[in-house]
């Protein structure tokens, strides 16, 4: 179990990214959600031990993450948002760096763990190109190949289905959650399915706090019989935001839809909507903004 | 096309924020150096700072201060479209290849012309600015501020093409960084060390400013004529700025076809062929655990140094740094081979200091940009936080990039040390002397390496960038000690590092001059541990920035074992700084640079007066020196013998022990009565009064210890073998001297001193080598261990060998000066004997096993000059003439000196010397012959204090040294020594700052010391007649030869040389000696119609007149020389005795380079005018069919002044020259 208590991170340039935040990350995977700068990339490089944070406590199990860094990277997979890699080195031998770093010693156990992650993310048949010829989506599957090397008990992985197309994310999701039961899994991503198909527990972040956290199945199951729907014309959308609680406007073949949430049908023709983790971000998000008026 | 990319680019380039920055610097700067006092950069007394001289070396600093913001901006013009991916949008559009590349580079260069032009206007405003003092800042005249400017852009417009082709080239402006430190380096080194040698033509091809070929048109040119005359332009110049125009030409169209060229925006582009494959079929992942153990800790220490080596071997900036590394190792050892304009043999012990000075700045250089490289490396590429989060312990990080640091650096000292053992080998000393390499320059380099890449690692990991990493490192490495020594605080301890080594000698190799080194060595490789602890505890993960929590993390590792290695070696380096602090502060005085000068001050203003002081002469000097080689130590025992000469009694003296280390003295009846603190002056009194022509003896004991604890110049008089003791350092004078004074006028400003403290009448007619001696009695008793030999002036008149000791008892025949020299080494002799009129004379040569190359040629020189100067100037009368191999300590500028029957020979100088058997002369007997002529001008003349002393000493000696020669090689080829003489004179004199005093006037001046004084000789002794001049200087020395006061000054010479002269020679003499003449002659111009039957018609526009100059060098009188002559000449090829006669001077060189082909003038007419003050326009009517092709004109018989051929006119400044001069001897 991952416990963060009163964490606080403030930059030289004096912005604020995390404010007091305390938050208890079990066994399992974990999603977190929020918008760009909520603060979750400085959140998981304090966890990572990439920064010492300003104020609080991180404790994995018995160890202090602050204090004794070098004990959780021991058991530490990461995968940051955006990384670059050495010129001229194959995927093969970037790998092999990597394995050796996180203290494989044994050339045999090193190389079959290696090939087995390059079959795994898909990378098998270019392991002797250099990475830094790799797409977008190739440049992630090696990123969370990495990540997984030494079976680590904490995998912190920032946005990783970025850029992936569905087959690779697909075969992803499943990867992490065949992990997911002997370690601590932090998940960031603004592709909110991505928590509600494989976390059972999630944050949302907004302002450097959490706004929002639990289970996920509860949280959502919170808005059961409160989101409604209604497809208008363009024209009558301002209207109906000012008369409901109106938490996003789609467009499905053309039309515009409205999501709106009410304890009760708020008539004028919207019908029941089958919630899910979206319409929840929406709503956390919009409250803790102020945006979302109240009915009268 | 091409405008609008130019536009564009001047109009990025101008927003650039660095680029404004370093304008507005730039400006400030120069605007300061001219109006704000303190920054003033004083060109000297006399030249203004609105001189085109002054005004070229502004432009040309401001030229080469440019290149920092060029070297980005131009570099990455066209790379930063690669990198930023542009290219492709760029591509996309109608711009051609052609317009985008010089467009890119007009317009990234505009904004970089636009500042340096922005500069004349400000300079031209700072030269008119109000309140500025107006003999520094004459009216400027818009040429001068133009002429210099242009000579400046030309600079700017190479440099700029080659750093856009590099940086296109490179796609790095690391790379280009590199290339731009090599190109300063390698002008600084064209700038030092090509001066002399006769290496000035590639000097001139290979100085990219131009400014080499500028300088030396100019160099002979008065102050006068540099403050008020445009900058004299030649040839060379212009070959030079063609040359490097066409390779910055040459560079632009390079960066224009590599754009073209695959990798480049107009080439093919590189297809991305990793594409993914279809996945096989995927099982269970199965994944090991780590475990981070011993074994883990290892593979990761590989993996990182394998990474880290692969990074910077194959980097192109480690290929770059290692082809210009040996490029330079390859020219300084190719210049290892000289002294001065001599070849000397390039023995290991020279190439390795040449080769340290390079290794110094190669492992600066190494150690800043590839620790820069190393740590931010990751950083840049972005994979730091991947990197950062495995389970590593910092070592682990830190160990293999200091590895790799110290590595490069040690592969640079490795490779250049061969390159240099193979240079040896190619200029004929082939011995590949590896082991001696190893022990003097490798096995200290690897500390320094060691020293220096902690600290470029250690700046580079607790800085937020590279930029504040390399200012930290320059701040720590140089700064500091800089800002300490200004601060007045310099100290071995402050000093980061070792970088000096120790001194070097043939006799010794390091001899105990190491054990000091090695202190210094231990103590900061000791705090290079523990700034590499610091490193590691504070060593950056991730994205942190700040200090603090590293330093949080430093402390909070003080218990580990880190912290605990830490610790220990805080202590161990503060233990070795202590030993160090208290020998040379406590044990020792250490005395800093300023704390010297302020010493110097104050000793000066306490002695001063204390010159005027009447006192005895020492007249006598009994001496036993006991040196201890193995000991390194020497004890003094003896006694002076003080005579009043004056004609009062005296009742106190000034005891002078300022540079030795006295033991004990005493004196029966006197006493000391006051000790002038801090200037080792006593003042002692004579309980009973001395009466005239009383004698005493001063009784003394002194001692000399040649250790030294961390001193990075210690002290060399004594050696294990190779002792040099001078007189000085053992016996105490009875005068105030003047060696610790302050000289430069700055300084002695800057301590409230006068700019010129006169010599006291007191002290005028003292003896020009020792003040308050006169010609001594010396007795001089020398021991030291078995195995070597001690020397020292005069007849051995015993030698015993004694419980281990060998000791030698000197009696010099006759009085010698109270300055001499004692030595010891394991010396072999070879020894001769020279019957002279007025007897024999011991010929010796003291000198080490196996230095015999020169042996011969010694010995020839001195059997010549001794006859040469016997016959001329009466008997020599030492007995004995010895000339001693010395160690070069401290002495690499000199080759010799001269004492009385002895002459120190300074290894460098004489010993590895190589004469080359067909050059028709060699500097090596002209140096002994300079040092034998000694034996009569200053061991039996001596002068005394009054100016001009050193025409009597100095003066005659060079002068006479010639005549010396004539017995050795051809006489008519003897005038090259006068000539270089006169050159000499004439670029020194250009330099002078103070203003040139006449020569009865001159005090120190070594240029006319050595230059005009012997030349102004050698011509009056042609003038007066060599019969009679030589004459006249038997008489005075007859005259003068070891009397005492009063001693011969230069006016006491001029008499003599008046007296022995006709009438009409005496305004010669006068002209020399009492004023300052410079004969200015020109032809500029040669016609000639086509020869026919009748003759042809000739024209020739020539002058010849005398300029009298002020100290300043500017003419205040001119005159034409009269009656002169002006003589018509064709060339005819050599006939074969001729060309016999030529060939044989002719080296294989010249012969090649068809120097060789002889060509003979043939007189065609010779025609008498009238030269007025000016240049005058002659015709002659020539009944001859010859084409006229050189013409000479000159004043009688007495001067050829000037020549012309092929239309190329030639003047001559200052003497005439001599190339017609008589030069005999009497028979």
């Amino acid at each position: 179990m991952l416990t963060i208590t009163d964490l606080s991170h403030i930059y030289p340039n004096g912005v604020k990214a995390i404010s007091s935040l305390s938050l208890t990350i079990p066994k399992g995977m974990f999603g977190l959600l929020g918008p760009n700068g909520a603060g979750k990339s400085t959140l998981m490089r304090s966890i990572a031990t990439l920064q010492t944070p300003t104020e609080g406590a991180i404790q994995f199990g018995e160890i202090d993450v602050i204090k004794q860094p070098a004990q959780l990277r021991a058991q530490l997979g990461y995968l940051p948002q955006e990384f670059g890699v050495y010129p001229r080195v194959s995927a093969l031998q970037l790998l092999d760096h990597f394995a050796r770093l996180k203290g494989f010693s044994k050339p045999v156990e090193r190389k079959e763990m290696i090939e087995g992650l390059l079959n795994q993310v898909n990378l098998w048949g270019v392991r002797k190109k250099a990475v830094a010829s790799f797409s977008g989506g190739m440049r992630q599957r090696f990123g969370i190949a990495q990540a997984l090397i030494g079976d680590p008990k904490v995998l912190i992985v920032d946005e990783p289905t970025a850029g992936l197309d569905p087959e690779e994310r697909a075969r992803f999701l499943n990867l992490l959650a065949s992990l997911s039961d002997e370690a601590v899994i932090i998940l960031s991503t603004h592709i909110v399915e991505d928590v509600s198909d494989l976390c059972p527990n999630m944050a949302i972040m907004a302002g450097g706090r959490i706004v929002l956290e639990g289970n996920t199945s509860d949280l959502i199951a919170g808005l059961n019989g409160k989101v409604w729907r209604k497809v208008v014309p363009r024209a009558e959308v301002a209207q109906y935001q000012s008369q409901h609680r109106i938490i996003a406007t789609r467009l499905f073949a053309g039309e515009t839809v409205l999501h709106a949430l009410s304890e009760n049908d708020p008539g004028n023709g919207f019908s029941p909507l089958q919630q899910g983790l979206e319409e929840l971000y929406m709503v956390t998000i919009q409250e803790d903004r102020g945006l979302l008026p109240q009915t009268s | 096309m091409f405008w609008t990319v130019a536009r564009f680019e001047a109009w990025y380039q101008l927003r650039n924020v660095y680029v404004l920055a370093w304008a507005f610097l730039s400006f400030a700067v120069t605007l300061g150096i001219f109006v704000f006092e303190p920054m003033r950069i004083d060109p000297g007394v006399s030249l203004t700072m609105t001189s085109p001289t002054y005004l070229l070396g502004v432009y040309i600093g401001i030229a080469v201060s440019l290149i920092v913001p060029m070297t980005p901006i131009l570099g990455g013009a066209v790379v930063r479209d690669l990198q930023l991916g542009s290219g492709e949008l760029l591509r996309a559009t109608l711009i051609t290849r052609t317009g985008y590349v010089f467009g890119r580079f007009i317009g990234a260069f505009l904004p970089i012309v636009l500042i340096f032009l922005l500069h004349i206007p400000l300079i031209w405003l700072a030269c008119e600015w109000p309140g500025l003092p107006p003999n520094k800042f004459p009216d400027i005249k818009l040429a001068a501020l133009l002429q210099p400017a242009a000579i400046a852009a030309s600079t700017l417009v190479i440099i700029a093409c080659i750093l856009f082709a590099v940086g296109t080239l490179a796609r790095s402006t690391l790379v280009s960084y590199i290339i731009v430190a090599l190109l300063l380096g390698a002008w600084i080194f064209v700038l030092s060390k090509l001066r002399f040698g006769g290496y000035e033509d590639m000097r001139n091809a290979l100085d990219w400013t131009g400014f080499s070929s500028v300088f030396i048109a100019n160099e002979a040119r008065s102050i006068f004529e540099r403050n008020t005359e445009l900058l004299a332009i030649s040839r060379e110049f212009y070959y030079n700025r063609a040359g490097w125009i066409g390779i910055g030409a040459s560079s632009l169209f390079v960066a224009w076809f590599l754009q073209g060229i695959r990798g480049g925006l107009w080439g093919n582009r590189q297809v991305d062929s990793a594409t993914g494959s279809i996945a096989p079929e995927v099982g269970p992942l199965k994944l090991y655990r780590n475990q981070i153990d011993a074994a883990a800790f290892r593979t990761q220490i590989w993996a990182r140094l394998t990474l880290d080596l692969k990074r910077i071997v194959v980097s192109r900036s480690f290929a770059l740094l290692m082809l210009g590394g040996m490029y330079l190792c390859w020219v300084i050892a190719n210049n290892t081979g000289s002294f001065g304009d001599r070849g000397i043999e390039p023995v290991t012990r020279l190439l390795v200091n040449e080769l340290h000075d390079a290794s110094v700045f190669i492992i600066f250089l190494t150690s800043s940009i590839f620790a820069s490289e190393l740590v931010w490396g990751d950083t840049d590429r972005r994979i730091h936080e991947l990197v950062d989060v495995t389970p590593t312990n910092t070592w682990v990080y830190v160990a293999p990039k200091l590895f790799v640091i110290c590595a490069a650096s040690l592969s640079f000292i490795l490779v250049g040390s061969v390159v240099g053992m193979i240079a040896q080998a190619v200029k004929g000393y082939p011995l590949f002397e590896v082991g001696k390499i190893a022990v003097w320059l490798w096995v200290p380099m690897l500390f320094t390496v060691f020293q220096f890449s902690v600290a470029a690692l250690l700046c580079h990991s607790i800085t937020p960038n590279k930029v504040w990493g390399w200012v930290l490192y320059l701040a720590l490495t140089a700064g500091l000690s800089t800002l300490a020594a200004n601060l007045g605080f310099d100290h071995v301890l402050i000093e980061y590092g070792v970088s000096e080594l120790p001194p070097l000698s043939d006799f010794n190799g390091l001899a105990h001059f190491w054990k000091g080194f090695a202190w210094l060595h231990m103590h900061w490789t000791l705090v290079a541990l523990f700034l590499l602890l610091c490193t590691i505890l504070m060593w950056r993960r991730g994205v942190e920035q700040r200090l603090k929590p590293r330093f949080l993390a430093l402390k909070g590792n003080l218990r580990s074992a880190n912290g605990l290695a830490l610790a220990a070696f805080c202590l161990a380096s503060l233990g070795s700084g202590g030993w160090i602090f208290y020998n040379t502060n406590i044990v020792n005085t250490y005395v800093t640079d300023t704390g010297y000068n302020q010493w110097a001050a104050e000793v000066e203003r306490t002695v001063a007066p204390l010159e005027v002081l009447p006192g005895p002469t020492i007249v006598a000097l009994k001496l036993t020196v006991d040196i201890r080689p193995k000991k390194v130590t020497a004890t003094a025992k003896g006694t002076v013998t003080l005579e009043n000469r004056t004609t009062r009694p005296l009742t106190q003296f000034i005891f002078n022990h300022s540079d030795l280390t006295l033991v004990s003295a005493s004196m029966p009846g006197a006493a000391l009565k006051e000790e002038v603190k801090n200037a080792y002056v006593d003042v002692w009194t004579f309980t009973k009064p001395l009466q005239p022509g009383e004698r005493r003896d001063l009784s003394f004991e002194t001692s000399m210890d040649g250790h030294s604890v961390a001193s990075r110049y210690p002290p060399t008089s004594i050696v294990s073998n190779g002792t040099f003791i001078e007189s000085t350092d053992l016996v105490p004078r009875v005068r105030i001297d003047r060696e610790a004074w302050l000289t430069d006028p700055e300084e002695r400003k800057k301590y409230g001193l006068p700019a010129k403290r006169p010599l006291p009448a007191a002290m005028m007619d003292e003896n020009f080598y020792a003040p308050g001696s006169g010609w001594i009695d010396a007795d001089i008793t020398v021991s030291t261990d078995v195995g070597q030999i001690p020397v020292a002036p005069g007849i051995l008149v015993r030698e015993t060998i004694k419980d281990g000791r060998v000791t030698r008892q000197f009696r010099p025949p006759v009085k010698i000066n109270n300055l001499f020299a004692i030595q010891s080494a394991n010396y072999v002799v070879k020894r001769e004997r020279i019957q002279l009129d007025n007897g024999p004379v011991e010929l010796e040569i003291y000198h080490l096993p196996g230095f015999t190359r020169n042996l011969a040629t010694i010995m020839t020189a001195m059997k010549s000059s001794l006859k040469t100067f016997s016959e001329l100037y009466g008997p020599y009368p030492f007995g004995v003439l010895r000339i001693v191999q010395t160690p070069s300590y401290g002495a690499e500028d000199i080759a010799a000196q001269a004492y009385a029957g002895m002459v120190p020979f300074y290894e460098d100088g004489g010993w590895l010397q190589i004469i080359d058997e067909t050059a028709y002369s060699n500097n090596l007997s002209e140096t002994v012959a300079h040092e034998v002529a000694h034996m009569w001008w200053g061991h039996q003349i001596v002068p005394s204090m009054r100016p001009g002393a050193k025409v009597l000493t100095e003066g005659l000696a060079e002068m006479t040294s010639w005549l010396a020669l004539e017995d050795l090689f051809p006489a008519e080829l003897i005038i090259s020594y006068v000539n270089e003489a006169e050159d000499a004179y004439e670029n020194k004199r250009g330099k002078e700052t103070e203003g040139e005093p006449i020569l009865t006037m001159m005090e120190g001046e070594e240029y006319l010391a050595y230059g005009k004084a012997p030349v102004a000789l050698y011509i009056l002794r042609n003038e007066i007649g060599p019969e009679a001049f030589d004459a006249a200087l038997r008489s005075f020395i007859k005259r003068y030869a070891f009397a005492d006061r009063p001693y011969p000054n230069l006016e006491d010479l001029l008499v003599a040389l008046k007296a022995a002269a006709k009438p009409e020679v005496h305004a010669l003499i006068d002209q020399f000696f009492t004023d300052r003449v410079r004969w200015r002659t020109e032809i500029s111009s040669l016609d000639a119609t086509k020869p026919n039957k009748s003759g042809s018609v000739v024209s020739v526009t020539a002058g010849a007149w005398t300029e009298s100059l002020d100290e300043l060098g500017m003419p205040y009188a001119s005159a034409g020389i009269g009656r002169g002559r002006i003589q018509l000449f064709h060339s005819v090829p050599c006939d074969k005795e001729q060309s016999k006669s030529w060939t044989k001077f002719m080296t294989a060189e010249d012969t090649k380079s068809g120097i060789g082909e002889c060509w003979a003038s043939e007189e065609v007419a010779t025609f008498t005018v009238d030269f007025k003050r000016t240049l005058g326009r002659f015709q002659f009517d020539i009944p001859s069919a010859k084409w006229v092709e050189t013409v000479q004109i000159g004043q009688a018989q007495r001067f050829r002044i000037s020549t012309i051929s092929d239309s190329q006119s030639r003047s001559e400044t200052f003497f005439p020259p001599h190339d017609f001069l008589p030069s005999q001897k009497p028979k």
